[in-house]
């Protein structure tokens, strides 16, 4: 017979010592803080790209907002600012495009490098918001209202 | 609250697709059985919440790389076990000197007294257990609590099987030898 085997059945039944009661909620409690803490993180650094991204192509928007004649009627005037806006759209759409698809000959303009960087980091900034938004994580909004 | 391994997957599946409360069922399913085996190797309650703790939330954020098949306890147990790693590591205690704690050689002879553990001396075990070197008493927290195969020791604490083994059979004649002194 093993001499040890007595040992072993011992360390089988060896007592142990019981955590206390409220242990559990309070692990509950702080995985609940840590992951609402790196929520409010992840969002934080969202908006901080999309922030940067908009500082960055502000002088596109600009140029368009400029155009807009301010002296004509209520209607024309809404009808030129929307238009305004989907050409802000528009040049927005092309430029991801153009990005995705002509990188290497917008690096020849500096102008073009920095609409094309804030329009990248816009980009970035707003997927990632999304995708925080969207994942199991974003239900925690809600908790952090509650509580 | 002990969990069928059905209804354990079922509220890992939930926990996975980000349902909070079922996370919660697990912790509270589990808190008791992890506290055991991470107080076993742990140097005080405190070390053992904090570690149990920090375990949980590095579960929740690793559970969509969660393998469905497995038992939940073994793979916390895992998780804790590389923590304490961690911080014995920063508390400079390394397997260096969880060794030189130990002598080189333990008496190996078998003793009438060990006929009578199982009656008399579990309180004596436990604090001889307490006494071991972290190491050692890792071993046997993760074979006795836990209940964890010599492979699932081994994978735990990144050991090769064998050197599971040797840990466990020396930790056990460490604990013989401790025994038998205190009869003296």
């Amino acid at each position: 017979m093993n001499k040890l085997a007595p040992l072993d059945r011992a360390l089988s039944r060896l007592p142990s010592r019981m955590p206390s009661e409220d242990l559990p909620g309070r692990v509950c409690r702080y995985v609940r803080i840590r992951r609402r803490r790196r929520l409010f993180l992840n969002l934080g650094l969202h908006f901080v790209l999309i922030a940067t991204g908009l500082w960055l192509i502000s002088p596109l928007f600009v140029t368009l907002f400029a155009s807009v004649d301010l002296s004509g009627s209520g209607l024309s005037m809404l009808l030129e600012w929307s238009e305004v806006a989907l050409t802000g759209i528009e040049s927005y759409v092309s430029y991801v495009w153009n990005g995705l698809t002509g990188l290497q000959s917008n690096i020849a303009s500096p102008v073009t490098d920095t609409v094309g960087l804030g329009v990248a980091i816009l980009t970035l900034g707003v997927l990632l918001a999304l995708g925080q938004l969207l994942r199991r994580n974003a239900s925690l909004m809600d908790e952090g209202v509650k509580v | 609250m002990e969990l069928s391994f059905a209804l354990e997957q079922e509220l890992i599946a939930r926990a996975r697709a980000g349902d909070e409360n079922a996370f919660e069922q697990l912790v509270r399913a589990f808190t008791p059985g992890l506290f055991r085996v991470v107080r076993r190797m742990s140097a005080d309650t405190g070390e053992a919440e904090a570690i149990i703790q920090e375990t949980f939330w590095r579960v929740w954020r690793a559970l969509p790389r969660y393998q469905g098949d497995r038992r939940f306890l073994p793979y916390l147990v895992t998780i804790a076990v590389n923590l304490l790693r961690d911080t014995w590591r920063k508390s400079r205690r390394t397997l260096a000197d969880e060794f030189e704690a130990i002598p080189d050689r333990v008496d190996e002879s078998p003793s009438p007294e060990m006929q009578m553990i199982e009656a008399e001396l579990s309180d004596t075990l436990v604090k001889a257990v307490e006494r071991l070197p972290t190491l050692y008493r890792t071993v046997i927290a993760l074979r006795y609590d836990a209940g964890l195969s010599y492979e699932g020791i081994a994978a735990a604490m990144d050991l090769p099987l064998n050197t599971v083994r040797t840990y466990l059979h020396r930790a056990k004649l460490a604990l013989q030898k401790s025994l038998e002194e205190s009869d003296e």
